[in-house]
């Protein structure tokens, strides 16, 4: 069993830096969870305290139903994939694949069958040879890869491996390395700043900011459902438009205004009950791009849609972004390519606002 | 144009002087090959027993007959058939050789001996403890460093009594552990510098993956840090052995009874005794003692050249 458990961990550096505040985080046997956040957010310390490369300040990890504290980094089971790939640059891949085998005293042929084996499943059979300066970035991430599936490890830990490779090598081994877990069948912890990445590779995602963790989903309900402002805003790209204002009730239906009034957007029937509590506070909407929807007819709809100033548009192929002012607010749109609004003209768009998000603007939690 | 001019003539100034420190290398290899009688005669000339054999090879290819001269190491001169001359003049270039090799080879073994040792012991002892001062935070780790470092500020003859009383008084005067130990112990300082330095330098990553992978200290420091450190390891081994080999008045003072003369001593003792006046000897004899040199700088200078750590992480 290799189940991950943090309780209630926390990391100081000296100059009383804190970098893991209290965390409490469970990692089930085979699953694959991604810790994710902004530099400086405290997932690679947590990552590197799990590995035993960190000293921990306070709390507990257990690797499977062991206390791991005090277990230095080589009896923990784990292996680990580094952003730089940390090769040994006088040691072939083939070595460097068996260098941890070796050290275990591993018997000549179970060595060779396994590094053969993990070879395959990345395709580096020829490489084997070769040193890793004789290789490029996308073949000596796969060495690094090797090199921790040769140990067939309880956990794998990797820290931002993808980040040192170009765009479209990253896409083609985040589905490498999703493949290998599917695999592998094992417990993976991955850390990376990208949440591109953590949306595609997770079965449940961390995210974490200033040392805290923030919350701990599936994807798809880290998209759709936000703790706070910054989970919601950090979760999706083109990342959410939140518009400042507050809600104003009007013919016993409540509105939100924005600050400067250009916005006047009715509230869902559904959610007014729990929003009747934040009337004439400040309050935050929060519109992810593609809850703002192509209005064909062009006809505005009073508290159902906007008309904006279109200051930028980029097709994407599949869709539009277009960036919109709407009285000195930015905004972002996602929108199919059926239409071709221009720029500098006006344009109407109807705004989803069952689907919309608001947000506490005192606490930054999510109101629903 | 003008600045190609420019540079042209800079290089050409610089070559003048870089071919200038040639000039008493080639003047005692040009004497090495004459006799004492020549050099009596006068320090510059081409020696000899090359020009004969030159002469006496021409003719063989001619197929002339004419006799050539062989200049005898007693002075006389004879005239011979240019075959056995040819043959009889290029043993003559060869002869110093013969002879100061039979009188340096003691000298030469005992400074191999001195040179490996010493060479040997500061690069086990300075890469364990530059490694030890490098990847582990003990408390005082920085003031054992500085303290070690502070120790390059004091000039050797400064503690060339001391280390002469200490030699003394462990009994090791004449003995070859009289020049070992304080060379180990004086050329540990600069190559703890120069390796800790370099071992700063090595990516954590390495160390941490080898440590993830199940390396111990010691495992980390056989199998990562000494493979890696070639360059600094050929670094401090070249500096090592050129100054216990051309170290001169330590052996001279602690080896007094004459048994384990290394080269620099006993080519100065040959010079102030019997062999005095023996220049065309002596010359061969400084020669031959530099060869080791030559030969260590063009082996230990290649993994130095060499990048060895490129490729290995992400630039």
């Amino acid at each position: 069993m290799a189940r991950v458990e943090l309780k209630n961990l926390g990391k100081i550096y000296p100059g009383n830096v804190e970098a893991v505040k209290d965390a409490n985080l469970v990692i089930n046997d085979k699953e694959f969870v991604v810790l994710v956040g902004p530099s400086g957010c405290g997932k690679s310390t947590t990552l590197r305290m799990i590995a035993g490369l960190e000293e921990i300040t306070s709390g507990e990890i257990y690797i499977g139903d062991t206390l791991v504290n005090d277990v230095p980094p080589k009896n923990r089971d784990i292996a680990m994939v580094f952003q730089n790939y940390a090769l040994y640059p006088h040691m072939t891949v083939y070595k460097n694949m068996a260098f941890g085998l070796i050290l275990r005293k591993y018997p000549k042929k179970e060595i060779q069958r396994r590094v053969q084996e993990a070879a395959e499943i990345l395709g580096i059979t020829e490489l084997l040879d070769r040193r890793p300066k004789a290789l490029s970035g996308g073949q000596r991430q796969r060495v690094a890869v090797g090199r921790a599936i040769v140990r067939q490890p309880k956990v794998f830990l990797f820290d931002e491996p993808l980040s040192n490779l170009d765009a479209k090598l990253r896409v083609q081994m985040r589905t490498e390395i999703s493949k290998l877990h599917t695999r592998l069948q094992s417990t993976m912890i991955y850390v990376t700043h990208d949440q591109v990445e953590a949306m595609t590779m997770g079965d449940r995602i961390v995210v974490m900011l200033d040392g805290i963790i923030q919350q701990v989903a599936p994807p798809l309900e880290l998209y759709h459902h936000p703790v706070n402002l910054f989970v919601a805003g950090f979760i999706g790209s083109p990342p959410m438009n939140m518009v400042k204002g507050k809600l104003v009730g009007e013919n016993g239906s409540l509105f939100f205004v924005d600050e400067t009034g250009a916005l006047k957007l009715q509230t869902p029937n559904s959610r007014e009950a729990t929003l009747a509590a934040y009337e004439n506070k400040p309050i935050i909407l929060g519109i992810r791009p593609e809850q703002l929807l192509e209005n064909r007819e062009q006809q505005e709809k009073p508290g159902a849609s906007i008309n904006a100033l279109v200051e930028v548009v980029e097709p994407m192929g599949s869709e539009i972004n277009l960036y919109l002012s709407v009285g000195g607010q930015q905004l972002t749109a996602c929108i199919n390519t059926d239409t071709q609004p221009e720029v500098e003209q006006p344009h109407i768009l109807d705004v989803d606002m069952e689907a919309t998000h608001f947000f506490d603007a005192n606490t930054e939690m999510t109101i629903y | 144009m003008m600045r190609y001019l420019q540079t042209g003539t800079i290089h050409l100034v610089l070559m003048v002087f870089a071919l200038l420190t040639l000039v008493p290398f080639i003047f005692a290899l040009n004497n090495s090959f004459r006799s004492n009688t020549e050099i009596y005669h006068g320090f510059f000339g081409v020696p000899e027993s090359f020009s004969n054999a030159v002469l006496a090879a021409r003719r063989v290819v001619a197929g002339d007959e004419t006799p050539v001269e062989i200049a005898e190491t007693d002075g006389t001169t004879r005239q011979a058939p240019p075959r056995e001359a040819l043959r009889e003049n290029i043993s003559l270039a060869l002869l110093n050789y013969e002879r100061s090799w039979r009188l340096i080879r003691p000298y030469m073994l005992n400074s191999f001996i001195v040179c490996i040792a010493t060479a040997l012991g500061v690069l086990l002892i300075s890469s364990v403890a530059a490694y030890t001062l490098s990847r582990n935070r003990f408390p005082g780790n920085r003031a054992v460093y500085y303290f070690i470092i502070s120790a390059m500020m004091f000039p050797g003859v400064l503690t060339f009594v001391p280390t002469y009383m200490v030699v003394r008084e462990l009994g090791l005067l004449n003995t070859y552990w009289a020049m070992i130990l304080p060379y180990m112990a004086g050329g540990q300082v600069f190559a703890i510098f120069i390796m800790k330095g370099f071992f700063d330098g090595l990516p954590e990553d390495l160390f941490e993956s080898a440590r993830i992978d199940g390396a111990g200290h010691l495992q980390s420091y056989l199998h990562i840090v000494l493979p890696l450190s070639k360059p600094v390891l050929s670094v401090v081994l070249i500096m090592n052995v050129i100054s216990s080999w051309n170290n001169f008045m330590w052996p001279f003072v602690t080896q007094s009874d004459g048994r384990f003369h290394v080269i620099a001593s006993g080519l100065f003792v040959l010079a102030t005794s019997a062999f005095a006046s023996s220049f065309s000897t002596l010359f061969a004899a400084y020669m031959l003692s530099s060869i080791p040199l030559l030969v260590l700088f063009i082996y230990a200078t290649r993994p130095f050249i060499r990048g060895i750590t490129s490729g290995a992480f992400k630039a």
